[in-house]
């Protein structure tokens, strides 16, 4: 037995290769400023939501409309890119969308908590006075001043929390 | 075949830790752990991947109701809490990541056909049925080799593309260490966390 596991060390040791893919670089990086990563994150997937949905824009067209490379709209859509403040207007006059708008739920709870997934209830007045409901699933996080915040462009009026982690003790809407 | 050391050193003795595998046709910069990375920190991706599957899985009720915004997002977070935990226990001491490693991957059974997760004793630290899902192999005591991770919001491997991807890649890292002589088949074990 301790013939194999000497053998077996030596095997694994001459297959042991070289960390070139700078894999630690990139997770310390989305960590020492994880609310910028965040919001390069969710201004990407805004943008990509607006391509999805506008067929007759696509990464060519916002490049040429940027005046940027494809390879920069490309860069940019991997959320890899710290945006500017100019760039993220530039981008919102172009598709004429907001990118950073928040609708802020503030919840209190204790401050081990970093986030929460809670279900959010969408309550809409339409025609004949009639409100419609729509119920989604989304995550809220933490900020620095220990509150938990959902950053999305539902407008909500009502917050139903997951009856399994239910440790908030005030919720309104903001 | 190559070894690339994640949370690991390789001049431990004995050899212990987290080794991500860098395959034959892999190129010289990227791995298992790397190419993990690139995919869930990619909102383009997370985001094809949501829509490809919102009909079928982010609308049934079985998780609720999803946009495929959200669902990436969870997905993002998902990623970022197990990579910082692993991170944050190695930058500790190897032995945390260990015992962490130890805790939170469980076997799998019988990947050859439909997969399911033994019924751990242990109470799981993470939410119920994380979508964020990392697939290892243990070939002896304190050693792990990632072979790859994988979003998986159905019950078996064999019911999404991208979990049937990773079986085989379990399935190329096994032959693998078959070819190079290191494959014991009582210490060898196949997970997912």
């Amino acid at each position: 037995m301790k013939k194999d596991k000497k053998k077996f060390e030596e095997i694994f040791r001459a297959n042991i290769g070289e960390n070139t893919s700078q894999w630690d670089t990139r997770p310390a990086a989305m960590r020492d400023d994880r609310s910028a990563f965040r919001r390069s994150q969710r201004v990407a997937d805004r943008i990509l939501e607006f391509l999805d949905e506008n067929k007759d824009w696509n990464q060519k067209r916002l490049a040429e409309a940027l005046g940027v490379s494809t390879q920069y709209v490309s860069k940019f859509l991997k959320g890899r890119e710290n945006f500017t403040l100019n760039t993220i207007e530039q981008i919102e006059r172009v598709l004429n969308i907001n990118l950073l708008a928040e609708n802020q739920i503030q919840v209190v709870v204790p401050k081990t908590i970093q986030s929460i997934p809670v279900y959010l209830t969408d309550k809409r007045m339409g025609d004949n006075n009639i409100i419609y409901n729509s119920t989604v699933h989304v995550m809220l996080h933490s900020n620095e001043h220990d509150q938990l915040f959902y950053t999305g462009q539902t407008n909500f009026c009502e917050l139903l929390l997951d009856s399994t982690k239910n440790n908030t003790k005030q919720a309104f809407c903001g | 075949m190559e070894f690339i050391p994640i949370f690991a050193d390789p001049n431990d003795k004995p050899l212990r830790g987290f080794y991500a595998v860098r395959f034959d046709d892999m190129s010289a910069k990227e791995d298992t752990w790397s190419l993990f990375i690139d995919e869930m920190s990619d909102p383009t991706f997370r985001r094809k991947f949501m829509k490809a599957r919102q009909s079928k899985l982010l609308t049934n009720g079985y998780f609720g109701t999803y946009t495929v915004s959200d669902a990436s997002e969870r997905a993002l977070e998902e990623f970022l809490d197990i990579t910082d935990e692993l991170r944050d226990a190695y930058s500790q001491d190897i032995k945390n990541l260990l015992k962490l490693l130890n805790q939170r991957f469980h076997p799998l059974v019988n990947t050859d056909t439909s997969s399911e997760l033994l019924k751990s004793k242990a109470k799981p630290k993470r939410p119920k049925e994380p979508w964020v899902r990392l697939y290892a192999v243990k070939v002896s005591n304190d050693l792990y080799l990632f072979s790859g991770g994988a979003i998986k919001l159905v019950r078996y491997m064999d019911d999404d593309e991208a979990t049937k991807k990773e079986k085989r890649n379990l399935e190329r890292l096994r032959d693998g260490l078959k070819e190079l002589g290191l494959y014991d088949q009582d210490a060898y074990t196949e997970l997912e966390l």
